[in-house]
């Protein structure tokens, strides 16, 4: 199905595109729109863009309203919500040392995109790799 | 030039390769051994050892090998590389040196990429650089807008 969101993507919209191509819909398209635009094309589902059931609510990134919308209950996914939501929402507090990090590395990696497409491959790669971290460092402490 | 370190690699061991490659040395090849061959192949092959004890490239002090080299070659003028520098020795430390808060987001992203299932340290290498070049890209945007020590660290003096 279509998927719509602002140009520019960051790390909050890289984990959305991240989890759709995961857990939502194996063959999305992708279409950006220009930032401030509040008319998304006919029959694409609009995400990150303000107003939207797919974005910002109570304080929370949009990557946590796809986990409440879609029933994603993976502690892993949640975790990575915490993690964005630092990086991207104002939180009382921080206990996700990795948010600066990871915000920084998805920032560089559209500016060293060509496009917004091929950042979302890139974003999806930096994912894959905290996912994975995650998972390691869960059962690291399982193990202990 | 041949370059040779340890193999499983993490931070330190993919950021010089990325960094050898795009600023030292663009035809570098890169071998990966187990640790107490390093300095065996590096004679055989005349390869350059890095990221090991007891090597020019390799940790001095609070220092790690990504700084050895930076300084070495004058990278250090390239304020981008500098902040970069900063970035990766506290991912690659125990981020004493500069507190870093970009470092632990790098270490958390490097450490996945153990997992991801490359074939080898060098097909690693290949898929992780594209974090350096973003992280490198970063930094650039950072000191054109005036902040050379990233987005994250307070201004000195603030609490």
């Amino acid at each position: 199905m279509k998927w719509v969101t602002w140009q520019n993507v960051g790390i909050d919209r890289m984990g959305c595109a991240w989890l759709i191509r995961k857990f939502i819909d194996k063959n999305p398209e992708f279409i950006f729109i220009p930032e401030g635009s509040t008319a998304p094309p006919k029959g694409a589902e609009a995400f990150d863009i303000p107003g939207a059931r797919l974005s910002h609510h109570g304080g929370h990134c949009s990557f946590c309203a796809f986990l409440r919308e879609y029933k994603l209950t993976d502690p892993l996914l949640r975790r990575m919500g915490r993690i964005i939501d630092e990086a991207d929402t104002v939180q009382e507090a921080s206990v996700e040392p990795s948010a600066p990090g990871l915000d920084l590395i998805c920032t560089g990696a559209r500016l060293t995109s060509p496009d917004d497409h091929a950042a979302l491959e890139r974003g999806g790669l930096i994912y894959d790799a905290l996912y994975a971290a995650l998972k390691a460092e869960q059962e690291g402490a399982q193990a202990r | 030039m041949k370059w040779v370190t340890r193999e499983k690699v993490k931070v330190d061991r993919v950021a010089c390769p990325w960094l050898i490659r795009r600023f030292v040395d663009p035809k570098a090849e890169f071998l990966f051994v187990p640790a107490d061959q390093v300095m065996a192949v590096a004679e055989r092959e005349k390869a350059i050892p890095y990221d090991v004890p007891g090597v020019e490239y390799g940790h001095h002090g609070k220092e790690c090998s990504f700084d050895a080299i930076v300084n070495k070659h004058e990278l250090h003028r390239d304020p981008a590389l500098v902040l970069l520098a900063k970035i990766v020795n506290g991912a690659d430390t125990d981020n004493s040196l500069w507190q870093q808060p970009e470092s632990a987001g790098l270490e958390a992203i490097a450490e996945g990429f153990r997992h991801l299932g490359f074939k080898n340290d060098m097909q690693q290498n290949q898929a992780e650089w594209v974090v350096y070049d973003a992280l490198y890209g970063y930094c650039q945007e950072m000191v054109r807008r005036g902040q050379p020590d990233g987005q994250f660290r307070k201004p000195a003096g603030s609490a």
